[in-house]
Order: C-alpha cells, then sequence, then structure tokens
C-alpha cells in the first residue's frame, strides 16, 4: 500500500516537469523567431571585457545598481526605461534636488532591489522586473553572478579613473541604443573642457592653486579625497590645481595637523557633507589657523554631478581659483545651459542658488561672482 | 557555640527532603564530624550552615543569636570556611592568599596595611609553611594549598571553623598534616570546629562529636556513639570491624572494610 | 625571595612611569606637523612669541589634547580588561570578548543617528554597554555557574547581535552622510575627537578609573569563587555591579569617542602580570601604566607614520597579536602566571 502512495505524486511531478520543460523550448523557439523578424542580437563589451549579448536588440528598459539615477536619466530623459534603482540614490542624491522637483517621478521607481542589508541584490524581485539589461559595479563579482546565473543580462561597470567615468557613461547610453545622445553630452563636455583648459593650461607654477577636498569631517578628524581620484573634479581640468599629500586613496582620514602642513590654498568640502559647511571651518579652533580659512577660501561644492553634469564643477574649481582669468564667464548661464541640455529643465534662480550652494558659500571670498 | 535547631532543607524543585529536623550543637573548643555517604546532603548541609543556600524551616544560632538576623559581616567575623583546595583563575602568592581572610577588617576601597601583611606571615610561620609565603597557590600540592586556604581562615580569628573536606584528595602524609593542624586548633580551645569528611575514622581522630547523615534521618552524639560496626552498616552499607591500636598512651581507631553488606 | 618581588614591583613603577613621561614628551615633539621640540617648548611657555601662530595651536590644541587622550584611552581599558578579568575570575576575558565594546558602539551609532550630542552619544553607549554585559552574563551563567566556554560563548552571541544592529543602523543611515559618520568613527581612531570633546569626555573615565583603583584590592577577592568570595566578607553582588558599572563607563566613554579599540583589554593586563604577579593591588595601577605607554606607541605612530591616520583597531592588532602568541607559546594557553 505504502509503496502505490508515492506514485500518483510521482507521475504528477513528472507530467509537471515536462510541461515546463515543454514550455521552455517554445520559449527558445520564440526567441529564434524574433531575432530572424529584425531586431537582431546586439554585443556590448562591458567594464569586464566580456561580450554582453542581448539577444532582443537595445534594452528598452533596466534596473539600475550604482547610485547614478540622474546620470543615466540624462541620457534617457525619462523614467519610462527605469525598472529598478536605488533607495539610498533616492533618498541621498536625487530627493531635494532640482532634478527631483522637475521629475518626482525619478522617486516613485520600485527601489526593492536589493536584500536588507543593502548589498546583494534581490534576484527574485528583478527577475519579477523583467528588465532588459541590469547595470551593476564590476567590483560588486558576488552580486552580478546571482543575476547571471538566473539569465539575466548585466553589463558591469568601471569606477576610478576619468575613462572609468567616459566608458561607463558610454556604456549606459549603448546598452539603450543612445550612442547619439552620449555623444552630443560628450561633445557639451568637451565645449567646456576647452574653454577651462585654455586658460589653465597657461598657469605658472606660481599661479598654480592647491586645493584639498573635504569629504567628511568628524571634529579633528577629515576624510579627504585623493589627488589622482577622477571624482576630485580639478583632476579632469589638468593643472588647476592639485591637492598635495600624495594621498591616491578614494577616501584618507588625516588629522588636523596633517591638513595644517598641507595647507591648501582652497578647500573644497563635499556638497553630501550636510553638517560640514565653510562656515564650519571658519569657527573652527586649529583649523582657523589654514591659510584657505584665514583667507575665507572654503567653498561647498556644487551639487551638480560629476558624470554627466560636470562642467558645472570645472568652472568650479578653475573659476574660484583664479577668479581675475574668469572675469568673463557667467556661471549662471552655464548651469541653466547644462540643465536645458542634459535633464531638458529650464532651472529658476533658486533652483541655480541650490545647485551652486549659494546660501552656505556666500561669506566665502570670491563667490560673489557666482550669485545673482 | 553554634547550634541548629529542627532545621529543614529541601532543594526548591525537588520532593527529597535532604534533612529533616535535624537538631545539633557545638560547644567551644570542640569539634563536630559531619559523616554520610555520598550525595547524602553533607555539603548542601554545609552550604545552609554557610547561608549560600536557604534553609526552609529551623533556625541557626552562634552564640544564642540567630544567623538571620544577623549581619553578614558580623557573621564573617565570626564565622571562617576553609573550602577543597583547588586550581585557581589566578596564581596569588600564599602571602597574597592569607592576607584576603582579613577582608572582613578592611574597609570596601581600602588596601591591607603592612601589619596585616606581617600578620599574614606570622599567620603562615604558625603553621610552618612560611616558605609557601612567595609561592604561587596554583603551583603548590593540595596539601600546600589547603594549608594555606586554612591560615587564611585563621587569620582574622574566627570563632567557628567551617571546613569542607580539608583532607580528601590529600596524600596519606598530608592528610596526617591536615588532621594534626585540626586536632591542634581543638586543643587550643577557642574554636568551634565543623568538619566535613568522607573518612569515619577522621571523625575518630579529631571529633568529640559526629553528625550521621542518612537518607530516613541522622544521628548527632558524641563520636564514640555514632561510629560503630552498626551505624556503619546502615549508613554505608558495609560490613566492618573497628580496631583499636595504643601507642605511647593514645588510642588510635581504624575501620576495617569487610564487605559490603546485603540488605 | 619577599623582597625580590618587591624589588621587581618598585623597579617597574618606577622605569615605566619614567618611560611614560619621557614617551609623552616625545610624542608632543612628533607630528605631521613639522615643530622643533625648541618650538613646543617655547609655545608652552611663551604661546605669543611666535610669528607662525600655527605652532602654539597644533602644540596645545592638537598634539598635548591628543597624547592625553591616548595616556587615559589606554589606562582605561587596560584597568577595564583587568578588572573584568578579575570579577568573571577568568584571564580570558576582555571588554571586547565580553561584547560590552559591541553593545558601546551600537548605543554609540545610534546615539550618533538620534540625538547627536557628546553626551547622548556617551548615555546611549553606557546603556547598551550596560545591556550586552548583562546579556552576557545571562546566558552564560547556568545554575549559578560561569564557565569560561560558557562565557567566551556569551560574548560571542552579545558581540554579534549588537554588531547586526550596527549593520542595522548603517542600513538606515543616510548613505552620503550619516553612513560615513558611523563608519568613520566604528574604526577606532583617536583623531577625531576635538580639545573640547576630549575635556568633556575625561571626567567620566577619570572618576571610573579611580574607583577601580581604589578597589583594586577588593578586585583579588572578586576573582575567587562565589561562596568562597561571599566567606571572605564580601558583599559579592553588590561589588560586581559596581565594577560593571565602572568598567562599562569607561569602556562606553571611549567607545563613544575613538570607537573600537581590540586587542589591550586583553593583552595589557596579561603581559603585566608576567611583570608585577596577579595581586590587583598591584596588577591594576601597572596596568593602566603599560596600557597607557601601550596605546602613546600606537597611536603616535598611527598619527605620524603616513599622511592618512592609520586605523588604531590594525595598529594595535597588528603589535598585540605576536604578544598574543608569544604569550600563548609561553603559558601553553594556562594562565597560571
Amino acid at each position: 500500500m505504502s509503496k502505490y502512495k508515492l506514485i500518483l505524486p510521482s507521475i504528477v511531478g513528472i507530467v509537471a516537469l515536462s510541461l515546463v520543460g515543454c514550455q521552455s523550448a517554445d520559449g527558445d523557439q520564440k526567441s529564434k523567431e524574433s531575432e530572424s523578424e529584425g531586431s537582431a542580437a546586439v554585443t556590448i563589451v562591458d567594464g569586464r571585457g566580456k561580450d554582453v549579448v542581448l539577444e532582443d536588440g537595445y534594452a528598452k528598459n533596466f534596473v539600475l545598481f550604482p547610485n547614478e539615477g540622474t546620470e543615466v536619466f540624462s541620457i534617457t530623459q525619462s523614467t519610462e526605461p527605469f525598472l529598478g534603482m536605488r533607495k539610498s540614490d533616492q533618498d541621498s542624491n536625487i530627493a531635494g534636488g532640482v532634478v527631483a522637483k522637475y521629475y518626482p517621478e525619478l522617486l516613485e521607481v520600485n527601489s526593492n532591489i536589493v536584500d536588507a542589508e543593502g548589498d546583494m541584490p534581490n534576484v527574485e524581485e528583478v527577475l519579477t522586473m523583467a528588465p532588459d539589461v541590469v547595470y551593476q559595479w564590476k567590483s560588486r563579482e558576488a552580486s552580478i553572478k546571482p543575476l547571471e546565473d538566473v539569465g539575466i543580462d548585466v553589463v558591469a561597470l568601471n569606477w576610478g579613473t576619468y575613462e572609468d567615468d567616459i566608458e561607463r557613461y558610454t556604456l549606459y547610453g549603448k546598452a539603450l541604443g543612445m550612442q547619439d545622445r552620449v555623444e552630443t553630452v560628450f561633445a557639451h563636455h568637451d565645449k567646456t573642457k576647452q574653454a577651462v583648459l585654455k586658460v589653465t593650461e597657461n598657469l605658472t607654477e606660481e599661479e598654480q592653486q592647491n586645493h584639498v577636498f573635504v569629504s567628511h569631517m568628524n571634529e579633528n578628524q577629515i576624510n579627504v579625497w585623493g589627488t589622482e581620484l577622477p571624482h576630485t573634479a580639478v583632476h579632469k581640468v589638468e593643472n588647476v590645481a592639485y591637492t598635495k599629500g600624495n594621498i591616491t586613496d578614494t577616501g584618507a582620514d588625516i588629522n588636523a595637523e596633517t591638513l595644517l602642513e598641507w595647507n591648501p590654498d582652497m578647500i573644497v568640502i563635499g556638497e553630501w557633507a550636510s553638517d560640514i559647511t565653510p562656515d564650519f571651518f571658519y569657527n573652527h579652533p586649529v583649523l582657523k589657523n589654514l591659510t584657505a580659512v584665514k583667507e575665507k577660501r572654503v567653498y561647498k561644492s556644487p551639487t551638480a554631478s560629476l558624470l554627466d553634469n560636470p562642467g558645472i564643477s570645472w568652472y568650479f574649481y578653475a573659476s574660484l581659483a583664479n577668479p581675475d582669468k574668469f572675469k568673463d564667464f557667467d556661471m549662471r548661464k552655464q548651469v541653466r545651459d547644462d540643465y536645458k541640455l542634459l535633464y531638458n529643465v529650464d532651472v529658476t534662480e533658486e533652483d541655480i542658488d541650490k545647485i551652486l550652494n549659494v546660501e552656505e558659500n556666500k561669506n566665502s571670498k570670491y563667490f560673489e561672482m557666482f550669485m545673482q | 557555640m553554634i547550634k541548629v535547631e529542627n532545621l529543614n532543607f529541601q532543594y526548591p524543585n525537588s520532593d527529597r527532603q535532604i534533612f529533616e529536623d535535624l537538631s545539633f550543637n557545638v560547644k567551644k573548643g570542640e569539634t563536630l564530624a559531619i559523616l554520610g555517604a555520598n550525595g547524602i546532603g553533607k555539603t548542601t548541609f554545609v552550604k545552609c550552615l554557610l547561608g549560600f543556600l536557604e534553609y526552609k524551616s529551623g533556625n541557626i544560632l552562634i552564640n544564642d543569636e540567630s544567623i538571620k538576623q544577623m549581619s553578614a559581616s558580623k557573621y564573617w567575623k565570626l564565622v571562617a570556611y576553609v573550602p577543597q583546595s583547588k586550581r585557581m583563575a589566578f596564581g596569588f602568592t600564599g602571602l597574597e592568599m592569607t592576607v584576603m581572610g582579613l577582608s572582613p577588617h578592611v574597609k570596601m576601597g581600602k588596601l591591607p596595611k603592612k601589619e596585616d601583611y606581617d600578620k599574614a606571615y606570622e599567620q603562615l610561620k604558625k603553621l610552618g609553611i612560611e616558605h609557601l609565603s612567595e609561592q604561587n597557590c596554583n603551583k603548590m600540592s593540595g596539601g600546600e594549598l589547603q594549608m594555606v586556604l586554612i591560615a587564611r581562615a585563621l587569620i582574622k580569628n574566627p570563632k567557628i571553623l567551617i571546613m569542607d573536606e580539608p583532607e580528601s584528595h590529600l596524600d596519606l602524609r598530608n592528610q596526617l598534616k591536615i588532621l594534626n593542624i585540626i586536632e591542634e586548633l581543638n586543643g587550643l580551645g577557642e574554636y568551634s570546629i565543623i568538619i566535613n569528611t568522607h573518612f569515619p575514622h577522621h571523625a575518630f581522630r579529631i571529633a568529640q562529636s559526629t553528625l550521621l547523615l542518612g537518607k530516613e534521618g541522622y544521628i548527632f552524639d558524641k563520636t564514640e556513639n555514632v561510629v560503630n560496626t552498626k551505624n556503619l552498616r546502615d549508613y554505608f552499607g558495609i560490613n566492618s570491624e573497628i580496631l583499636s591500636y595504643e601507642h605511647a598512651e593514645k588510642s588510635y581507631s581504624a575501620i576495617l572494610p569487610i564487605d559490603l553488606h546485603k540488605f | 625571595m619577599v623582597k625580590d618581588r618587591r624589588k621587581i614591583q618598585k623597579n617597574f613603577y618606577i622605569l615605566s612611569s619614567i618611560t611614560l613621561i619621557v614617551l609623552m614628551i616625545a610624542a608632543i615633539c612628533i607630528g605631521r606637523y613639522t615643530i622643533s621640540p625648541l618650538d613646543v617648548f617655547y609655545s608652552l611657555i611663551n604661546p605669543t612669541s611666535f610669528s607662525d601662530a600655527t605652532i602654539p595651536v597644533v602644540v596645545q590644541e592638537v598634539r598635548i589634547p591628543r597624547v592625553l587622550l591616548a595616556v587615559v584611552v589606554g589606562a582605561g581599558i587596560a584597568a577595564a580588561g583587568a578588572a573584568l578579568q578579575a570579577i568573571f575570575g577568568n584571564p580570558l576575558v576582555s571588554e571586547h570578548i565580553l561584547g560590552v565594546s559591541s553593545g558601546a558602539s551600537f548605543g554609540a551609532a545610534l546615539g550618533i543617528l538620534t540625538i547627536g550630542t557628546t553626551f547622548g552619544i556617551q548615555t546611549l553607549a553606557v546603556l547598551f554597554g550596560f545591556l550586552a554585559m548583562y546579556l552576557t552574563y545571562k546566558i552564560a551563567r547556568r545554575r549559578g555557574r560561569i564557565t569560561v566556554l560558557m562565557l567566551v560563548l556569551a560574548g560571542v552571541i552579545t558581540s554579534s547581535v549588537f554588531g547586526s544592529g550596527v549593520s542595522l543602523l548603517k542600513y538606515f543611515a543616510d548613505a552620503r552622510n550619516e553612513l560615513p559618520a558611523i563608519t568613520f568613527w566604528l574604526m577606532g581612531s583617536l583623531a577625531s575627537p576635538s580639545k573640547e570633546t576630549i575635556i568633556r569626555t575625561m571626567p567620566s573615565i577619570l572618576i571610573s578609573l579611580i574607583f577601580l583603583y581604589k578597589y583594586r584590592w577588593q578586585l583579588n577577592l572578586l576573582s575567587l569563587d562565589e561562596e568562597e568570595a561571599i566567606s571572605l566578607g564580601v558583599n559579592v553582588k553588590r561589588m560586581r555591579i559596581v565594577i560593571i558599572f565602572f568598567t562599562t563607563v569607561i569602556v562606553a566613554a571611549i567607545v563613544s569617542i575613538a570607537g573600537v579599540i581590540s586587542f589591550v583589554g586583553l593583552i595589557i593586563p596579561h603581559f603585566t602580570r608576567m611583570i608585577v604577579g596577579t595581586d590587583n593591588k598591584h596588577l591594576l595601577p601597572a596596568s593602566m601604566i603599560m596600557g597607557a605607554i601601550f596605546m602613546l606607541i600606537t597611536d603616535t605612530l598611527a598619527r605620524s607614520l603616513t599622511g592618512s591616520e592609520i586605523p588604531l583597531s590594525i595598529l594595535s592588532s597588528l603589535l598585540g597579536v605576536p604578544f598574543f602568541i608569544y604569550l600563548l607559546r609561553r603559558t601553553g594557553g594556562i594562565w597560571d602566571d
């Protein structure tokens, strides 16, 4: 009797399995058919150097793991292809910003794509979204594999140098078949870059300023970003300024004494460090002895992205480092043009003040040239 | 000196009465031996005496004062406890260990004074173990450590000395050393000594009275009335003979176990 | 024999105190900002005489507070370690192993996220430090006894509970601002507290240290079996709570300003025990001096070796591990010296 008990479920199981098998076979056939129908498979070499084959042609939608929602948006100019993005990106980078003001739907995009620890992809959720492509950091190999194991196309992206930035922005566009848009943005970057370089290339050694980029601070401990890093915007505009001290790490913790030893001409604080303002430096019992602090040359960086919108930052550093060389330059117009081109937004004067952090920077030297 | 009246004890989650209506007393200058088979409740009883375990009913009196009414500090000035010697987490020296006995006289947040250390050294000397004063307790033999523990108990001049199987786990020579010390202390007439032991013949040697604990009850009487062949059969389940030996005008008794008694 | 021990102890105090003072003076002269020892001296007696106003500021606002902080933190953790080893009658424990640091760091992280003031962060650190200690104690204690194994396991459990708590807080933290603040400080560094913060934190550590110092002989009694200790007239329960209170305050105060610093609480009392013996009368003050020396050396290296600060926990583990191995080898894992 007990023997027979097993038979029925087994039969059901076998039948079910074979049904599933047939279906998947059907699916294969379909995809082959569609291939022959027209939208041919596209192969993209991603950040790993791996050939990612998009069977159905360019992706029409995606899930974005890097915290670069507005950057990708500058390519798509629409939130439609956004199937999923990270909550931390929405909360920390986008919410409250000027782009979110005009496109609040960016904050509505499904953000349930990582597990509770905030690290590993939530594979099942991503599968339900059925994206054509997933963007993920190359360094997160462990997060790529589970996605590829279930048959999702992953475009891996590099981060680190300026070349990585160019490659990454290109890959964002390429997977979506928007190479032309990427070219347009790059052409716009180049115009700005050339304009800035024309001035800065001719600076003598004495005229070159050195500056320190502060990402975060805790009383006497300072987290600075290294010279060679692409996200210290200066590096991209060679010769404008350079950080002393040969720190090449992403973020190095230095103490107040080291900063005093470096004694930079100019200090720029990352716009995300909400507690740290130029005034914080002006009132700091130890750091008030820095030349940059004495001369009131401490600034909060603009809230513009360094990937898709670096022009604002380039001008920001270059003009503040050598204000007399950029007398004819109109920063507010630059912001207006950039936001129009990148996000198709007509920014208001208040928006511009917000982007340039006028409120926090207004007491700093030379900053009036960016104000209304 | 110490008097126990109608003491009852059982463990909180158990029905078994460990002892019932236990009464006895130990006078100043007397030694009481507690005997009983393994697991009968000797250690439990000692813990009750020391206040580590709460008894159900009855009373323990020292100098006619109930210990329930007594402050801990007063109690521990009167009573000293000598635990079984065993390895400790930290190897203090003999002197450091001995001076700890003065703790009831050292105020919280204070250190023992130089006199206290001198006193501790004197105490070790009295027991003939001053050579152990700078030795690590964890590197001493069991007998040596037991001697140090006795020194630690005596240093505060207690009235009552409670010892938990001080001579078990020791070799014959060290057993004798400990027994001699107890005899000596007894001879001083200053202390009431209660000693918990495995060995009935040790009771003969050192104890004026003996408390024999059993499953069904207990016997408390003069040692010679308690340790006899009948009681050994009833309480330990052995058939035995008691042999006596006279030497230098002293009488020594030994128990010769013959075989297991069949009930 | 008696005289030998006394002599070693006496010599130890003299030698180690001199070493500590010399090191403190040296540490004030060492740093990334180049200042000659002579200028250090002048900036103390006549700070207004400098054309470069930065020099006296560095000496008075940065170096001296930090050197003092290193000394107090080292002494504090070592004393806390010695005291915990005594009350648990177990030479293998430390504030780290018992999960107190973990609990305190959870409290401090919570404080950073919710309150933000030094006082609030410290209070929460102390509260959760206690909670961690209580948890470890409750888990480890079975039938009135605490075995080494249970204690260490309970510590592991508590640490991981609060460790996950910190991860969870990191998840909720704002990734651009609060998260770096938490990670920043979790690494353990004496770089961040400003002179004001140091002044605000010192009293609680110093007062607790004075109490531990005063109760140091009673620690001997607590290290014995509980019943043995009671029989020696110690109010074990009360004393334990008192000692746990002060060690937790020390550890939590340190964690709340400098993050978790591992190894010191375990290694220093051990090492010191090999020199001055087990008696806490000497062990506790000697551990404090040794802890101060160790922390001063580590922190001076951490802040001056490279331009970027080397996290203290990395350096102290690097220096501490060889010690630990040496101790293990020497004693064969039986800690009886």
